[in-house]
């Protein structure tokens, strides 16, 4: 190799004009030949480009860890994406559960409202015990009469059907004693016109003293004005007993002085 | 691309981009971290790196971009400790007699002290021997500017090389 050569390709090369190729000849120059001490800075230099360029690495890509650690961030980002899947999923399901929950809910109450069931049932009940109260009081037994004769006075609300089954004991049972019952009955729902007219009719009819008085203390009780006309046309028939006579005359003053 | 393919066409340009951070930053394990750091951004951008005509141009300009955000980070300390250059002088080959060894750890220092872009460029043009348009794509430099630095760079190392090497000797 020339030294004036390599002096100018020196040159161009500190000025940054070399080529490639020129500082591959420059670089086997500097390592192959001999050269001058006054060039120790420019093999220096090129000693240490070449030592550099064949440095030992560390093979990252060969340490699998590298490799693993990117893999298991790729697996990381994976899981949390099904993670989250999985507790959208949930979410979203417990949502429709409890909605689900409430359609049910509402259907149930609109189909069969507890309270309307027990309504229900319970007017079925009241119904079982009329009829039984209807049968009992054409039981032959007088005592079982007055059993049902109670049961119909003990019902919360009387229909005319149950009035009517106790106006009619009233008036034609033939014992006493059950009549007696049935007009005892029949104080508690005088407050209605049907059962009022029934118990002032049925006071010239009744022959019992017991029963007699007992209608005119309903009577008086409820100051019923109608019933005076009653009262004195019992009060003319001769053969009364003088206890009825009395309680009629009461009545009778109780009666017109209210009015 | 799969990881075997994306091993098979990172493997080759590693140790490149090694040097290269380490030129950079001056310090072994940042410059490890750094090219791992590129590897993960290509590995994210796989899918895309069929599209790049050079992977290795890519990745040399991650790598570079990488280094120079380390670089503007406060926490990085840009003085290189004396221990730093003990170290170099350790991992020299053994072949290399024991002058030699000395003068490169001599430049090695020098250029650990150059500015950043011109012991950039003389990295990529000196140790891995880009052509031109290569550092013009990789820096982003014009090719007037990307010679100016490189004599620059040049010149300053044969300069410091002679001073400190007159006074040693």
């Amino acid at each position: 190799m020339e030294t004036d050569d390599i002096n100018r390709l020196i040159e161009k090369y500190f000025e940054g004009e070399s080529t490639l190729q020129e500082e591959t000849t420059l670089q086997s120059y500097f390592l192959e030949e001999e050269v001058p001490t006054t060039r120790m800075a420019e093999k220096a230099q090129f000693q240490l480009f070449s030592t550099m360029r064949h440095e030992v690495t560390p093979d990252m890509l060969k340490q699998e860890s590298f490799f693993s650690k990117i893999t298991r961030q790729e697996d990381e980002t994976q899981h949390k994406t099904i993670r989250f899947f999985r507790w959208s999923v949930g979410i979203a399901a417990s949502f429709i559960i409890m909605l689900l929950g409430f359609v049910v809910g509402m259907l149930y109450e609109k189909n069969s409202s507890p309270t309307s069931e027990v309504l229900a049932l319970k007017d079925e009940f009241s119904q079982m015990k009329k009829m039984l109260m209807f049968n009992q009081m054409n039981n032959p037994s007088a005592s079982e009469r007055i059993m049902a004769v109670n049961t119909a006075q003990a019902l919360p609300e009387a229909d005319d059907q149950v009035l009517e089954a106790l106006i009619f004991t009233m008036n034609s049972d033939v014992n006493p004693n059950v009549r007696l019952s049935a007009v005892e009955a029949l104080h508690r729902f005088a407050d209605q016109k049907m059962v009022m007219t029934a118990l002032v009719k049925s006071l010239n009819t009744q022959e019992n003293p017991i029963v007699q008085i007992a209608i005119i203390d309903v009577l008086v009780d409820f100051k019923e004005q109608s019933a005076l006309d009653e009262l004195r046309k019992l009060l003319q028939k001769e053969n009364l007993t003088q206890a009825v006579r009395e309680q009629a005359e009461y009545g009778v003053s109780q009666l017109a002085y209210e009015n | 691309m799969d990881l075997k393919a994306f091993k098979n066409s990172v493997f080759p340009i590693q140790g490149k981009l090694f040097r290269f951070a380490k030129t950079m930053l001056q310090n072994e394990e940042e410059a490890e971290d750094a090219v791992q750091e590129a590897f993960l951004k290509l590995w994210q951008n796989r899918q895309s790196l069929n599209t790049y005509r050079s992977v290795e141009a890519l990745a040399v300009i991650i790598t570079k971009n990488l280094c120079l955000d380390r670089l503007k980070s406060s926490r990085y300390k840009r003085t290189v400790s004396a221990d730093q250059i003990d170290t170099d002088k350790a991992q020299a080959s053994p072949y290399e007699n024991m002058e030699m060894s000395d003068h490169a750890t001599i430049v090695r220092h020098i250029m650990s002290r150059l500015p950043e872009q011109q012991r950039m460029i003389i990295h990529l043009r000196d140790v891995e021997e880009y052509s031109f348009e290569e550092i013009e794509k990789i820096t982003g430099m014009c090719l007037n500017n990307i010679r100016v630095t490189l004599s620059r760079a040049r010149k300053s190392v044969r300069e410091a090389f002679m001073k400190i090497d007159a006074y040693g000797n």
